[in-house]
């Protein structure tokens, strides 16, 4: 009955630490703008090189002289998004910026570059039957493409989240050892190794939170394959960086061996990244690494983190709790 | 506001002194002079030929003349760079681009269409430009210690009740630094003259403005931050952003009006320091705007120091707080709901119509419910202040009409604005879906009424009232079906009112709705 009577004791306190180390998290500024920061800048980036892109489309303006303008020709023209001007001097409507192209039949005035030149210059010669043309079938990129791209910036936000996770886990402990309020939390009359599943949950709940919206908004715009095994991976890799950074912290404070505690965790957390890359096989089972290891449903990753969290809870119980 | 030049003086001296003593003043003056001296002296070649691959790999009926050429390669695989088929007695060549040696070979002696480009000519800024960014960029440690340090060590306090006012206090810090960048400027341009780098012109006059106007934003940001840490995670952040932003929009007005584009602060000042204009009119113009813009920032700054917080329920308070949550939720829910239509308008319609909505509405139930966490975290009384709290019981009664009533508005057609534009019908169609997702799943549809209702009813309503909530859910939610979104913002607003602020019995009618839809479109 004591040992139940005190695990009892223990969940609740488990429950109560998190919600408070959660909140006293989500109120320090400097923690929400550092994770919503790299979201919004990768996403709003994105979103505005497209926009803009979008704003400065134009439909190019190809001037012709009324020998070549031929209807077939000018619907040519209007079918690949070409406005067509007929005009007696086509070269004077490039000089004065009036139009993006201009030919007489001879010559292909062009300003600038880019696809819409050779498609242009395939119409042209089209119509002049010289020898060769270039094609006008510029393929663009399709859905595939994007959700590569997608997978890319998740990996890319993982890594960033990883680098948090640690400096999160191994940074709670240091700065409350400093502060003492570990030191009041240790003289709690609840089992030592609930201080490390707290920091593990509200650390991890917190930046799993961000780093699945950073998932979700790059399934929103690019697309994603699978957005579920992605939401998997990321969960594990926010756990697991937290739990390194509670592995590496031991003894240190903010102003004594932080420094080298970081260090290790950063390592440890970049050696799982390699680990993904090098062996793929292994990397899936393990959090972070399976980020960067290749298609997985994400299951084995969330396996890895939860011995990788009981590991990290030994040794935080054992070593940064202890009295 | 009282300036006396020697209090201002001393405070700049002493804000110097403090930082460049010892060897950390040593490490940033090297710094200063490692990346100015090169800047300033090392000689800068354009390229002359434009990139060329080294080997042009190509397939398909290659012509005898083409494989002839150096670097042409008949590939092994199915890539190549260049793709040649016949269509009749022409030839096609497909690829990103044909080049020009190539152009040649297929031509032969007597090309049919000769082409001929002309650049568009762009003013670009020259390398003194270079000079007026370093220096503003090796400020970032002074300007973040300037008030944050003074802070953390208790001697803003003792400034401040010394006979200075606070006008010299922040002016005698923006010297001391725009002071130090100005004479690591003009140290640069002077090798650079004297290297033949570059000729002494109109130029030196905005070239210290720069970092003049980068400090005085530095030290308007930092102006509440407690230490060095806190100053230096918001100028690290904010200054790079301030130069690369106003410097490009100056240079995008620079083709629509060269005067226009040198009044834009910083931005300006920046482009007129590299030459990017001839005479004087440009350099004048661009050195008055940031010294106006350096003034009301230093002014803004010196007003708002270790002033006393305002009352936290005045109503202009609660009003601009109303108005900085509406925009952030409307970034939140327009994001991703409507980013993927950008696709279509940049000229991939395929891969528009191929992204599927429900991850767009997910993630904005998601961004929003975030808000609500935050929010949660930061109050003391995380769930009242989100109006979750205990409903009269006769409020649940109404929360059944309300569901009813949802379900027919739903169906009322003609609520929403016509003749709009191709893009924003469209975006007009994703906005409607997300109101009340049922298509997109149930767990969806729940995320998303849920987090509307907890930022709208539950937040904004407690916080600007039914009116400013109201007007937020019809800017956020329903902006091109404003009257579709009034009568919801009525209906529910109307519930949480005569609930006594609590959002669950709205929240309860959204729920029934969205299962009763559900359970229609299932059956």
């Amino acid at each position: 009955m004591t040992s139940l009577g005190q695990l009892g004791r223990d969940l609740r306190a488990v429950v109560l630490l998190t919600t408070a180390l959660f909140r006293r998290l989500s109120r320090e500024g400097i923690v929400v703008r550092s994770l919503t920061f790299p979201i919004g800048l990768v996403i709003g980036t994105l979103v505005l090189t497209i926009g803009v892109v979008a704003y400065i489309r134009f439909t190019p303006v190809v001037a012709l002289t009324p020998e070549l303008a031929t209807a077939a020709l000018i619907a040519e023209l209007e079918e690949n998004e070409f406005r067509p001007l007929i005009t007696e001097t086509p070269q004077a409507a490039v000089d004065d910026n009036e139009a993006w192209a201009a030919t007489d039949g001879e010559t292909l005035w062009l300003r600038g570059g880019g696809p819409q030149t050779l498609v242009v210059e395939a119409l042209i010669r089209e119509r002049i039957n010289a020898p060769w043309r270039p094609n006008t079938q510029v393929p663009k990129p399709d859905l595939s493409a994007a959700t590569a791209m997608g997978r890319n910036i998740v990996v890319l936000l993982g890594v960033l989240f990883s680098l948090y996770g640690v400096v999160f886990g191994a940074g709670m402990v240091a700065r409350d050892r400093d502060d003492f309020t570990f030191e009041v939390e240790l003289s709690l009359g609840v089992s030592r190794w609930v201080h490390g599943v707290v920091r593990i949950l509200a650390g991890s709940s917190i930046l799993a939170a961000f780093l699945c919206l950073g998932v979700a908004l790059c399934a929103a715009i690019l697309g994603l394959d699978d957005p579920a095994s992605m939401v998997r991976h990321a969960i594990a890799c926010a756990t697991g960086a937290t739990c390194i950074g509670l592995l590496a912290i031991g003894r240190s404070g903010i102003q004594s061996g932080f420094t080298g505690a970081l260090a290790l965790g950063m390592s440890l957390a970049t050696g799982c990244f390699a680990l993904g890359a090098a062996v793929p096989a292994l990397g899936q089972w393990v959090p972070m690494a399976s980020l960067v290891a290749g298609e997985s449903s994400g299951w084995q990753a969330l396996a890895g983190t939860v011995v990788l969290a009981f590991a990290a809870l030994v040794v935080f119980t054992r070593r940064s709790a202890a009295v | 506001m009282r300036l006396r030049p020697s209090r201002i003086i001393a405070i700049a001296r002493r804000d110097v002194a403090q930082t460049i003593q010892g060897r950390r003043g040593l490490t940033l003056n090297a710094i200063t002079a490692l990346l100015l001296i090169p800047a300033a002296s090392i000689p800068i070649t354009p390229p002359t030929q434009p990139f060329e691959p080294q080997s042009i790999v190509v397939i398909g009926d290659v012509p005898d003349e083409v494989l002839a050429l150096d670097g042409v390669v008949r590939a092994s695989t199915d890539y190549g760079h260049l793709v040649f088929d016949r269509d009749g007695d022409s030839r096609v060549v497909m690829g990103p681009s044909i080049p020009p040696q190539v152009r040649r070979a297929l031509d032969g002696d007597s090309p049919a269409l000769t082409i001929v480009r002309t650049t568009p000519t762009f003013p670009i800024p020259g390398r003194t430009a270079l000079l007026a960014l370093i220096s503003a960029s090796v400020l970032t440690g002074g300007i973040s210690e300037s008030i944050g340090g003074e802070r953390s060590r208790k001697t803003l306090q003792v400034l401040l009740a010394a006979a200075i006012t606070r006008g010299e206090l922040i002016v005698g810090k923006w010297l001391a630094w725009s002071g130090y960048a100005a004479i690591a400027a003009y140290f640069a341009a002077t090798i650079a003259i004297l290297t033949g780098r570059a000729d002494i012109g109109w130029w030196l006059l905005p070239l210290p403005m720069v970092a003049a106007g980068t400090v005085a934003t530095g030290l308007y940001l930092v102006r509440h931050t407690s230490d060095v840490v806190s100053g230096a995670a918001v100028s690290l952040r904010v200054l790079p952003a301030l130069l690369t932003i106003t410097g490009l929009v100056s240079w995008y007005f620079a083709d629509i009006s060269p005067i226009a584009a040198a009044a834009l602060p910083v931005g300006g000042a920046l482009l007129a320091s590299g030459s990017t204009w001839p005479g004087a009119t440009a350099a004048v113009v661009s050195t008055l705007s940031t010294m106006l813009f350096c003034a009301l920032l230093l002014w803004r700054t010196a007003s708002d120091l270790e002033q006393p917080a305002r009352p936290a329920h005045s109503w202009i308070q609660r009003l601009r707080e109303s108005a900085g949550v509406t925009l952030v939720a409307a970034l939140c829910w327009w994001m991703p709901i409507t980013a993927p239509l950008l696709w279509g308008a940049a000229g991939n319609q395929g891969l528009t119509d191929r992204l599927p909505t429900t991850p767009g509405i997910v993630a904005a139930a998601l961004a929003l419910l975030a808000m609500s966490g935050l929010r949660m975290g930061r109050v003391s009384d995380p769930l009242p202040s989100m109006g979750i709290k205990r409903a009269p019981l006769w409020s649940w009664a109404l929360a059944v009409v309300s569901a009813v009533v949802l379900v027919v508005a739903m169906h009322i057609p003609g609520l929403s604005l016509g003749g709009l534009p191709d893009l924003l019908t469209s975006a007009q169609g994703r906005l409607h879906a997300a109101v009340q997702p049922t298509a997109a799943g149930l767990a969806a549809a729940l995320l998303a009424v849920t987090a509307q209702e907890l930022v709208f009813r539950g937040w904004l309503q407690r916080l600007g009232g039914p009116l400013v909530a109201a007007v937020a859910f019809v800017l956020v939610i329903t902006p091109l079906e404003p009257l579709y979104g009034a009568m919801l913002a009525g209906l529910f607003g109307g519930l949480t009112y005569l609930s006594k602020g609590s959002v669950l019995p709205s929240l309860a009618a959204r729920w029934l709705a969205t299962l009763a839809v559900w359970a229609w479109l299932a059956a």
